[in-house]
């Protein structure tokens, strides 16, 4: 983990470098929304695999901030939450492809896991309908909410080589970049 | 050292002397909490955020465990001076509902 402040602050260099403030409304708000979104997705491949090697990729399609990292070791095991002792493992099911899971879930939002193929899951959040203030539940890992609520593209892919990629999309105005 | 606290009547103040509680120092936090409230018996705690930048899911998640500690012994855990990044990711988790914020460190410890 000892490189976990080396790519947040990277990530912030690289947009500095790349978006004009003047053009972005809450400048600093982005920058630091993207700053977290760097460590929430570092800190989850190095907890969650034993590669000594993680890759992170950074760049800009259109309007979009793409990071994507790489790491070897298990692959992401579907475990809903609505299903008592269920879970899934790659190549995930075909009797569960085109499913939506609940994989987060707290009193007011939670998170969806789409099962797109064997091989790739996308995340997404939704609000809870009849929300009681009175009942609040307090998950203790808030990852997916984050990246979720953060990116507009959450989606999981795992190659037969058995790498594991996490990518993420991020909106940014066209007319702030340089 | 990162986490040190002190006791102000019956209410132990954690101040938290990093500037990123992030992912490599959670653990250490969790561990730090869980010794207070099973091993030394605190039950009001109040956990200082004034030197805190920048707040990771993983350190809240620590933070959340030791609430539910805590309160399995009826203790609680307050909060004390969020910086706004901070501030701003308890409102995204919503831990703004869950504990009890406060700017000013007397009348934190007033209210337990």
């Amino acid at each position: 983990m000892k490189f976990i402040h080396l790519v947040g602050d990277a990530l912030v260099s690289y947009l500095k470098l790349k978006i004009i403030p003047d053009k972005i409304s809450e400048y600093d708000e982005l920058l630091q929304s993207s700053k977290l979104l760097m460590y929430e997705l570092y800190s989850n491949a190095v907890r969650h695999s034993p590669s000594k090697r993680v890759e992170v990729k950074v760049q800009f399609t259109l309007n979009f901030l793409s990071i994507d990292i790489e790491t070897r070791g298990p692959e992401f095991i579907i475990t809903p939450k609505n299903l008592a002792d269920t879970s899934y493992h790659f190549p995930y099911p075909e009797s569960i492809l085109g499913s939506n899971f609940v994989v987060y879930h707290d009193s007011e939002e939670m998170v969806h896991c789409h099962v797109h193929s064997d091989s790739c899951l996308e995340f997404s959040r939704h609000p809870v309908q009849n929300t009681n203030d009175q009942d609040i539940e307090v998950p203790e890992h808030f990852g997916l909410l984050f990246l979720t609520t953060i990116c507009n593209d959450v989606k999981y892919f795992r190659t037969k080589a058995g790498l594991n990629i996490f990518s993420v999309k991020k909106h940014f105005p066209q007319e702030a970049l340089n | 050292m990162n986490f040190t606290y002190e006791d102000h009547s019956a209410v132990t103040v954690v101040r938290i002397n990093v500037p990123r509680a992030t992912a490599d120092v959670s653990k250490e936090f969790k561990t730090f909490l869980f010794d207070l409230v099973d091993n030394q018996k605190h039950q009001r705690i109040l956990v200082d955020f004034s030197k805190v930048e920048f707040a990771d899911s993983s350190f809240l998640g620590s933070l959340v465990s030791g609430l539910k500690k805590s309160t399995a012994i009826k203790g609680d855990i307050k909060i004390l001076s969020l910086q706004q990044p901070v501030r701003t990711m308890f409102e995204l988790t919503r831990l703004y509902k869950v504990f009890e914020i406060f700017d000013n460190e007397s009348d934190a410890i007033k209210s337990f």
